[in-house]
């Protein structure tokens, strides 16, 4: 056990000495590695973040009756008291042109352009909650399509709409991030392979001279895949601290976004498993880069002759 | 502790550099192996070391068949050789204690043994008080020494020696061939090639002369190589 620590603390003091005498052309490495790590590190983050925001949404029921633009206000009034009557509604709210209007206006901050429009192009919208009854898929269609049989209905949007679409928005970020993963993982073992390369290359002589007093290729290989674990945890670290970094610059101007609508809104940094992910994906790619970069190598230096 | 049987080597494309060789060497003796430039010698020391593969005939060296010997199997059997070589192969951009410790580190020796029989190399050849100096920094003298210091620290059984003094001025040479002398003297099998036969009758010691008969019509490789032991 004595004999197996020794050689890897050799091969890992061998490592950190040759970082300490190329500190510059290894320095570059590691920003091009953590770049690359930090691209699809930050999509993930993202994901995260969208998929535990709709998570915390209440569970979308219920639908949106848009009346036709310039309907007078009395009508959409008796349309809503027609709703609320049925027995498989449990609530109806009537948003007025007006009262859309001036919500618009007060969020969006646009009062000035909102003034020169001249007439307002919000049309009456009746939101309809469904009794627990009528909250089935067949209940609910039941209601849109008593609603959107009305002449003065301009259309009707069911809520699941939008949070099917928010659904799909995470399927696209996903597939986009699996994708992103893949190709920068590539690029991280070609990478941090192509180093170690020509690190074996420059050392050539050194490698002879080790063979010529003994040393199996198991003690010539050890030093270079702990170079490329080291590339691998460097790079890493690097991508840990630049998305955090955003994510707290962003953090600040979002909180004020989403307190402008109502919301309540925070960025989640990375938490264990994110950096579990991310260091092991990193050192694991890394060592392999070194792996198969000295495996091709050391095979076509002068070896001991078969 | 060494046995050449009818060894032949013929590199691809040139001639045979060697051709039916035989002879042996006892265990703790001390041979030169004599002859002109392209005779061989340093084929036979590559032979011995298993830089090279025979094409022809079969090598013993202390105790293991050569021929048989598997590649997984060699940088265990070269631990037990020591290597110099006419221009010393160390490396120059580190410091003399981590050249003579590296034959030390591959052989798993523990680092509580490591630091004495480094000192003890090093004074053997005279370079104690030298360990942090960079092996770039010293001079061909003290560069040989160095060699010598890296492949008499592990203790091998068999040290070979190509033209160590070759490009050391006359007092330089003759300081490290008493050093070798002593070496032999411990108890190490000592093989050293050279191209100057007077080294060798000086010595007083065995002498395996590679000559090579040369034909009318210059074709050497048709021609036996014959091997002459004083």
């Amino acid at each position: 056990m004595g004999k197996w620590i020794g050689r890897h603390v050799y091969a890992l003091g061998a490592s950190l000495r040759w970082v300490g005498q190329h500190s510059g052309g290894a320095f570059l490495t590691v920003i091009a590695l953590g770049i690359a790590l930090a691209l699809p590190f930050a999509l993930g983050m993202l994901l995260l973040n969208v998929r535990a925001d709709t998570a915390r949404l209440p569970p979308p029921l219920g639908l949106s009756v848009y009346l036709k633009p310039g309907l007078p206000e009395q009508k959409a009034k008796e349309l809503a008291s027609t709703m609320r009557a049925r027995h498989d509604v449990a609530d109806v709210t009537l948003i007025t042109a007006a009262q859309a209007l001036q919500d618009f206006r007060a969020r969006s901050g646009l009062g000035g352009a909102i003034d020169a429009l001249g007439d307002n192009p919000l049309p009456h919208v009746i939101e309809i909650v469904p009794a627990p009854s009528a909250s089935s898929p067949a209940g609910l269609e039941a209601l849109r399509a008593t609603a959107i049989a009305w002449p003065e209905t301009d259309m009707v949007q069911l809520d699941r709409d939008w949070a099917r679409q928010l659904d799909a928005l995470s399927g696209f970020l996903a597939q986009l991030l699996r994708v992103t993963a893949a190709l920068l993982a590539l690029a991280l073992f070609a990478i941090v392979g192509n180093t170690i390369r020509l690190e074996v290359q420059n050392r050539r002589s050194e490698i002879e001279i080790v063979r010529l007093v003994g040393g199996s290729n198991a003690f010539v290989r050890r030093p270079f895949l702990y170079l490329g674990v080291l590339y691998g945890v460097a790079a890493a670290l690097l991508a840990w601290g630049l998305v955090t970094a955003a994510a707290q610059a962003l953090s600040g101007p979002l909180t004020q976004l989403a307190a402008a609508h109502g919301e309540r809104l925070a960025i989640a940094l990375p938490g264990p498993r994110e950096l579990g992910v991310l260091f092991g994906a990193a050192v694991v790619l890394s060592w392999l880069g070194a792996v198969v970069a000295t495996a091709q190598q050391l095979s076509r230096s002068r070896r001991p002759p078969d | 502790m060494i046995r050449f049987d009818r060894v032949s080597k013929r590199y691809a494309g040139h001639r045979e550099a060697i051709a039916q060789l035989s002879f042996e060497v006892a265990d703790g003796e001390m041979v030169f192996i004599t002859g002109r430039s392209g005779a061989g010698k340093s084929t036979v020391l590559a032979l011995m070391a298993l830089l090279e593969r025979p094409t022809q005939g079969q090598i013993w060296v202390n105790g293991e068949h050569l021929n048989r010997l598997r590649a997984r199997a060699i940088p265990r059997f070269r631990r037990q050789i020591g290597l110099l070589f006419q221009e010393p192969r160390l490396l120059l951009e580190r410091t003399v204690l981590d050249n003579v410790l590296l034959p030390l580190l591959v052989a798993d020796v523990p680092a509580r043994e490591r630091r004495s029989r480094v000192r003890a190399a090093l004074e053997q050849v005279g370079l104690s008080g030298s360990e942090r100096a960079l092996a770039c920094h010293l001079s061909s003298g003290e560069r040989t020494r160095l060699e010598l210091a890296r492949a008499i620290v592990a203790r091998p059984v068999l040290l070979l020696a190509d033209e160590p003094t070759a490009s050391l001025d006359k007092a330089t040479a003759g300081s490290v061939l008493e050093l070798l002398h002593n070496v032999n003297q411990g108890g190490v099998t000592l093989v050293l090639a050279t191209h100057d036969p007077e080294l060798a009758r000086a010595s007083g010691r065995r002498e395996i002369s590679l000559d090579r008969a040369e034909a009318a019509a210059g074709d050497l490789a048709t021609l036996p190589v014959i091997a002459a032991v004083r």
